[in-house]
């Protein structure tokens, strides 16, 4: 039988997530009361994950750099907004969504994989799709990876950078979560596009 | 779509819209004791969670390679923390003086800026003509009569309204499309220092050197010197953002020259006696003395002038 390397991982730290995000509320309860040593331990926390979501998304290692600073700004100024009820990370995630693609909007132009091309795609490469995955080289998926649409790249991300669920990823970017899971799919096939486009050019 | 969709015999059961999720461990635990029992018989989930597994393993290495933020980016945060007014001082004498001495910091900066980038012809020519067009009340055929001397100066300022922005008037322009500068800021700084100088010119130059005469009042400078040039300048502007700036040159001198064509006629045919007049005609030269409606026209060109630049700009870039 199949068990993923992740699924054993789940009961034993549902627990431990559940006090790691009460303590996180309770991190930005501090930062919205002016406390600027909560903001740094924020900031500690979340730079990694929000700087690698950053930084593919956008592709741009100081416009990841520029995003960051306008969120961990905005995270300080409305902090206060911020409703106890839901979590933490959904929060601050939510934020560096929305500067992200603002800052999409504003300055980066890409050549994004048809979606036509990504349908085209004979489904019986899926068979093929494993190997083809295990088989890519780091900067092939980097590079496919880059060629797929802001959008499909965020969900990819957010699925599998983070381990995000369904329901908060819905939340983040703020799509229902039947849209979450079709652009899901439609991202693992214009990847699988994107990678064999690329092996053929190459 | 996926494997399962293949299978000619499809189980409608198989938990398809899980699989990712069980994948990346954020199912509840009873759904993944279902999606584990269900996994130890079907052979398509089996194959699509090698999938999904490929898939996360390889992200996950991407993720893993990101390279890290500079390592001085929380003191810049600080920074610009500091940098950032408190809110509190904002209330109180200080802080409004502070919060409108920084907002002038920033109109004159933008005001500098365009100055420096708008031809230098907007502003001597009307520096010369305004003050020349006045002194037509002096001429023996309009000996203390000022309405073409009204008529001329709203066509100098129209002219020159149509050159304030465009593709073949301005170098400028490339520059501003690639910068983060909206062009509706541009365009408004613009107005203010061109229409401001020329609106300058017109208040404080002519109108106490003609009141002074006793030839114009303030209320007829207002309703047929400064109405008309208002909103014929309004659609000058409008029309070079529309077309172009010679489009709007040539519509300008032909609204004004509809508006001068009775006055010639009777000038060259009746020897200088006045010409019954055509009504419709006649019509469109009292619109141009209705203030209130000029004003009201002025406005909504200007403000169409402001929504279309920024359509029309971000379709050139």
């Amino acid at each position: 039988m199949i068990r993923p390397e992740v699924s054993g991982q789940v009961n034993g730290n549902s627990r431990r997530e559940v006090q790691q995000e009460s303590s996180e509320n309770l991190l930005l309860a501090r930062v919205a009361n002016g406390d600027r040593n909560a903001l740094a331990e924020v900031y500690a926390r979340f730079q990694r994950p929000l700087f690698r979501y950053l930084f593919h998304l956008l592709g741009q290692k100081e416009l990841a750099e520029d995003v960051l600073q306008e969120v961990m700004l905005i995270i300080w100024q409305k902090a206060r907004t911020f409703q106890c009820t839901a979590p933490a990370t959904r929060w601050i995630f939510g934020i560096a969504h929305h500067q992200a693609f603002k800052a999409l909007r504003r300055d980066v132009h890409v050549d994004c994989v048809e979606l036509e091309a990504a349908s085209d795609l004979a489904d019986e490469a899926a068979a093929l799709e494993t190997d083809l995955l295990r088989q890519a080289t780091h900067e092939e998926i980097v590079a496919a990876l880059a060629r797929l649409t802001p959008e499909h790249r965020e969900v990819l991300e957010l699925a599998f950078f983070q381990d995000f669920a369904g329901k908060e990823i819905a939340a983040i970017v703020g799509i229902p979560l039947g849209t979450v899971k079709s652009r899901l799919s439609y991202a693992r096939r214009a990847l699988k596009a994107a990678l064999m486009q690329n092996g053929w050019e190459a | 779509m996926t494997l399962h969709h293949e299978q000619q015999f499809s189980r409608a059961d198989c938990p398809v819209d899980r699989l990712e999720w069980f994948v990346n461990g954020t199912l509840p635990v009873s759904e993944q004791a279902a999606v584990e029992e269900h996994l130890s018989w079907c052979t398509s989930c089996q194959a699509e969670i090698r999938n999904w597994t490929a898939l996360r393993q390889a992200l996950q290495s991407v993720s893993a390679q990101t390279p890290e933020p500079r390592a001085d980016l929380f003191m810049l945060i600080e920074q610009q923390l500091d940098a950032q007014p408190a809110v509190i001082s904002w209330f109180g004498l200080p802080g409004l003086l502070q919060a409108g001495w920084s907002a002038l910091t920033v109109c004159g900066e933008h005001l500098r800026a365009q100055a420096r980038l708008l031809r230098r012809e907007l502003f001597w020519m009307p520096l010369v003509f305004v003050p020349l067009v006045s002194l037509i009340v002096y001429l023996p055929p309009w000996r203390h009569s000022p309405g073409p001397a009204a008529l001329l100066a709203a066509l100098f300022t129209a002219l020159g309204m149509a050159f304030l922005y465009g593709q073949e008037v301005d170098p400028a322009r490339e520059m501003t499309l690639v910068t983060l500068t909206s062009p509706r800021l541009v365009l408004g700084v613009r107005c203010c220092l061109v229409f401001g100088y020329d609106l300058l010119l017109n208040c404080g130059l002519v109108l106490p050197f003609l009141a002074v005469q006793g030839i114009i009042m303030p209320a007829w400078f207002l309703a047929n010197w400064l109405a008309p040039l208002c909103c014929l300048s309004a659609i000058a502007l409008l029309l070079s953002i529309l077309t172009n700036a010679s489009a709007a040159v040539l519509i300008c001198l032909a609204l004004w020259a509809l508006r001068l064509f009775g006055v010639v006629q009777g000038f060259l045919i009746g020897g200088g006696q006045p010409l019954p007049q055509v009504p419709v005609l006649q019509q469109y030269e009292s619109f141009w003395h209705q203030g209130l409606l000029l004003f009201a026209v002025a406005a909504l060109a200007i403000f169409l002038a402001f929504v279309l630049i920024e359509r029309k700009e971000r379709f050139t870039r």
